[in-house]
């Protein structure tokens, strides 16, 4: 796994609803996939994305994929996972990054494409600061 | 049914399937009594037919899988989960 700047802007916070929101893109066999409703969670150890927008760019479940049952406070749903190519919020960027993909839809007013969970925050060494609305990655 | 019995019965298909029966150990979700709920030949139908069911009744275990995989081996994630204001 590596860790790259790709030379795109720090990655700026919203806060939609009380909640942070990011901009995240996704790659994969040479797709890419913009997403500007991803919530910064956590609270959540894993990275999911909504299923219906990561086919936009052909990933769907195959026979081999983990299968995982999330259990939380709303109750449990099913997601199965993915390793894909790229994943970056601005200038921060992983390579072969675990997701998983499922309904994520929780009756919100706002729209969400996904939720970046400590996983990701972690390996990127995020930085998130509230104040000036903006992520900046800590890596040594 | 047994994931086994499962497979016998639905070979090389995407299912929509439920738990009828299932228990967790150290981080796996066991599924001891599934019940078919629907066949598909792609895994997007399939993914859609669940988000509808998710969506009307969330509190059925649902899962959607293909027969080809031996061992259904379905890890367990806690998350704290979203609160909005």
């Amino acid at each position: 796994m590596n860790v790259s700047g790709w030379g795109f802007a720090v990655p700026e916070l919203r806060i939609v609803e009380k909640l942070p929101q990011v901009s995240i893109r996704i790659s994969n066999k040479g797709k890419h996939l913009d997403l500007d409703h991803v919530l910064i969670d956590t609270g959540s150890g894993g990275t999911v994305f909504s299923a219906t927008r990561l086919l936009e760019i052909d990933i769907r479940c195959e026979p081999s994929d983990t299968l995982n049952r999330i259990r939380g406070v709303g109750g449990t749903e099913f997601v199965f996972s993915k390793n894909i190519e790229n994943i970056s919020m601005g200038d921060l960027s992983l390579t072969s990054f675990n997701i998983e993909v499922g309904a994520l839809e929780y009756g919100f007013r706002f729209p969400l494409d996904g939720i970046v969970g400590m996983d990701f925050l972690d390996k990127i060494g995020a930085v998130i600061d509230l104040r000036s609305r903006r992520i900046t990655g800590a890596l040594p | 049914m047994r994931w086994n019995e499962v497979r016998e019965h639905y070979p090389d298909q995407w299912l929509l399937i439920e738990a009828i029966k299932a228990h967790s150990e150290s981080d796996q979700r066991l599924l001891d009594e599934i019940a078919v709920i629907a066949t598909f030949s792609d895994s997007v139908t399939a993914m859609n037919r669940y988000m509808g069911l998710h969506r009307e009744e969330p509190q059925r275990e649902l899962y959607v899988c293909h027969t080809d995989r031996e061992d259904l081996e379905i890890r367990e994630r806690q998350w704290l989960g979203i609160r909005c204001a």
